[in-house]
């Protein structure tokens, strides 16, 4: 023994109680926010399955360009400052002309009118507003927008919520980098459940195992989710106040690489159809996202936005001259020139959402966020163990951990349940969803305040999450009637991807039913026996 | 709960790893506002600080967390909140 020896084993015993703690303290919350994160990384294949769709790309399908026209004729003059143009989940154009102003909040804002266009040119819808009242209001990803907002910012107002994901990014980084100083035995920990464990030491196992694999990955996705949380909520208004003297707009036109006063003098601009083709030729790729901003100016110029592709882990934006329709430049994500600053935020979002390599990273994404999910699972119900045979407000500690981990998902489900019936019923989708989710959250609640026994009440779980996942794309398919044949022939790979992960995961539902009901079963340890057996037992 | 939330807030390490590293991480990437190279994109300033402020947090945080020696942890803080507050006087005021 040397001198360090107790130095080193105080240092790990402050780390454990480190790593614990920041566990217990957020752990629920850490685990809404991983779940839902899981979600997020499909949330454009869900978007897509909601609605029974694929993208057509009618950006370059259409005539943009003459549809531009008849719409800026028939649109106030004040938001023909820059127009948007998207294909949304039900073959539709989006095309919202817009100028940019304070929103109620007070936060600079999209303002104008929004037309939505089907594939036969007609305009279907037109509304005036904001642009986040009417992204807000768009049904056609009312699912998946539900989702992602609880992830990032748990549908706490702006700026608390991001404040609050940030923090638990940050106890995220906390918890996975104690962990990974802990491992004196890193990379046979990675191997590490040993035979012959049941109940609590097999947990403990798991959590060991689970947590070494997900290590990188949760110290990766605590970084740079941190990133997007601090960064929006007050990171940017305060770089404004430090570099640009307050002058918010002055920081943006430099972010967005845009010069601040351009020539208004009119001057005719080239076809849109042109510069969108070529562009898609360029990249071998149909664009997004496409912007044109000072349309029948000197100033005119068409931003075109492609997701990475063809190995590039980025996302890319080509910049023309709409005056002459030209070709300017790939633009950098941020500034004008390429950069440290550009490079880093390029990679950010794809990195955090596992957007670079298609759908092969977003399962990889996937299973490491189920990983972390199961690593804060484990690791709050080994807590509970722990305290719960000694005191009796622990037992409702085992119980909330039930409530949390099981009812989640449950009530995620139900908001794609409300979702499907409101659409059907004609109503209101984007407030229907997360009513449904409120509903689903209330029932589960009280469950699990009336259900005295802890295994009865996992089961009523396990089984309500089964149910659900296999109701889920028969609703679908009810809804829109595309079955898997026709799912298939039109190459609507993320429809069917998420119809068969709900379908595997109503088989794992089961499947844990079943271990759970099997007498003496070794996942469950002492957490599945009634309280009223644990008494008798003591 | 009340004695152990009571010990907790006596405690020195809770405000030297809790509050007193936030605030100087804060301070450190308001500052780098003010002395990062913006480089030809013009943007550096902006977003290496936003980027670095979960990693200067973290490492300050498990530093001062794990430090022996405290008062070795609450000099390093103070000399940071010294320099970078000076660095931030002179954006503001120079």
């Amino acid at each position: 023994m040397n001198q360090n020896t107790p130095t080193m084993r105080s240092k790990a015993k402050a780390l454990l109680s480190l790593h614990t703690w920041s566990g217990i303290i957020l752990g629920m919350l850490l685990y809404a926010v991983i779940f839902t994160g899981t979600v997020a990384v499909v949330s454009d294949e869900i978007g897509e399955w909601s609605n029974s769709n694929r993208h057509q790309n009618l950006v370059v399908t259409s005539n943009v360009n003459s549809t531009v026209n008849r719409l800026a004729a028939m649109t106030e003059q004040d938001y023909l400052d820059e127009i948007s143009l998207y294909e949304n989940h039900r073959q539709q154009l989006v095309y919202f002309f817009h100028t940019h102003k304070q929103n109620p909040s007070g936060e600079m804002d999209e303002y104008g009118t929004q037309y939505l266009v089907n594939s036969q040119g007609e305009v279907v819808s037109q509304q005036d507003g904001f642009g986040s009242e009417l992204y807000a209001q768009d049904d056609s990803n009312a699912l998946s927008r539900f989702l992602v907002a609880i992830h990032t910012e748990l549908h706490i107002p702006s700026p608390w919520g991001l404040i609050l994901t940030g923090i638990l990014g940050l106890a995220m980084l906390i918890a996975a980098v104690s962990g990974f100083m802990m491992h004196r035995h890193l990379f046979t920990d990675i191997f590490a459940i040993r035979k012959q464990r049941d109940g609590k030491p097999l947990k403990r196992d798991s959590h060991t195992v689970a947590g070494t694999w997900s290590i990188p990955f949760a110290i990766l996705l605590a970084f740079t989710g941190s990133f997007f949380s601090f960064a929006t909520a007050f990171g940017l208004p305060a770089m404004a106040v430090v570099a640009f003297g307050g002058d918010q707009e002055a920081m943006m036109y430099t972010l967005v690489g845009e010069q601040q006063n351009k020539s208004e003098a009119p001057l005719e601009s080239a076809n849109l159809n042109k510069m969108v083709t070529d562009a898609a030729e360029r990249q071998s790729s149909v664009p997004y996202f496409i912007t044109v901003s000072h349309r029948g100016t000197e100033s005119a110029s068409m931003s075109a936005f492609f997701m990475p592709h063809e190995g590039k882990v980025g996302f890319e934006q080509l910049v023309y001259d709409a005056t002459d329709g030209s070709f300017v430049e790939y633009k950098p994500q941020v500034g004008t020139v390429p950069s440290a600053g550009s490079v880093i935020m390029s990679l950010i979002y794809p990195i955090h959402f596992g957007t670079f390599a298609g759908l092969i990273s977003k399962i990889i994404w996937i299973s490491l966020g189920v990983a972390a999910c199961y690593v804060t699972i484990t690791g709050l119900q080994l807590y509970a163990f722990r305290n719960e045979k000694g005191e009796t407000p622990w037992r409702w500690f085992s119980r909330l951990c039930i409530w949390g981990f099981y009812g989640l998902p449950l009530c995620s489900l139900s908001c794609a349940i409300g979702f499907f019936v409101s659409g059907e019923m004609e109503l209101n989708q984007s407030a229907w969803t997360p009513l449904s989710f409120v509903i689903a959250a209330a029932v589960i609640s009280a469950m699990s305040l009336l259900i005295k026994n802890l295994t009865v009440l996992k089961q009523v779980l396990f089984v309500a999450n089964g149910v659900f996942c296999l109701t889920l794309p028969a609703l679908r398919f009810l809804s829109s009637g595309k079955g898997w044949l026709e799912a298939a022939k039109q190459d609507m790979i993320a429809m069917m991807f998420i119809d068969i992960a709900l379908l595997v995961c109503a088989g794992w539902c089961f499947y844990a039913l079943y271990t759970l009901l099997q007498p003496g079963n070794k996942l469950a340890g002492n957490q599945t026996q009634p309280i009223e057996q644990q008494e008798m037992a003591k | 709960m009340t004695t152990s939330t009571g010990l907790l807030f006596k405690n020195g390490r809770f405000w030297l790893s809790g509050p007193a590293t936030l605030l100087v991480s804060l301070l450190v990437m308001l500052a780098m506002a003010a002395w990062f190279p913006p480089g030809a994109g013009n943007v550096n300033n902006i977003v290496m600080p936003l980027v670095m402020f979960p990693l200067i947090w973290a490492a300050l945080f498990f530093y001062t967390y794990l430090a022996n020696d405290m008062r070795k942890a609450w000099g390093l803080l103070l000399a940071l909140f010294i320099v970078n507050s000076v660095v931030l006087a002179f954006q503001f005021l120079g």
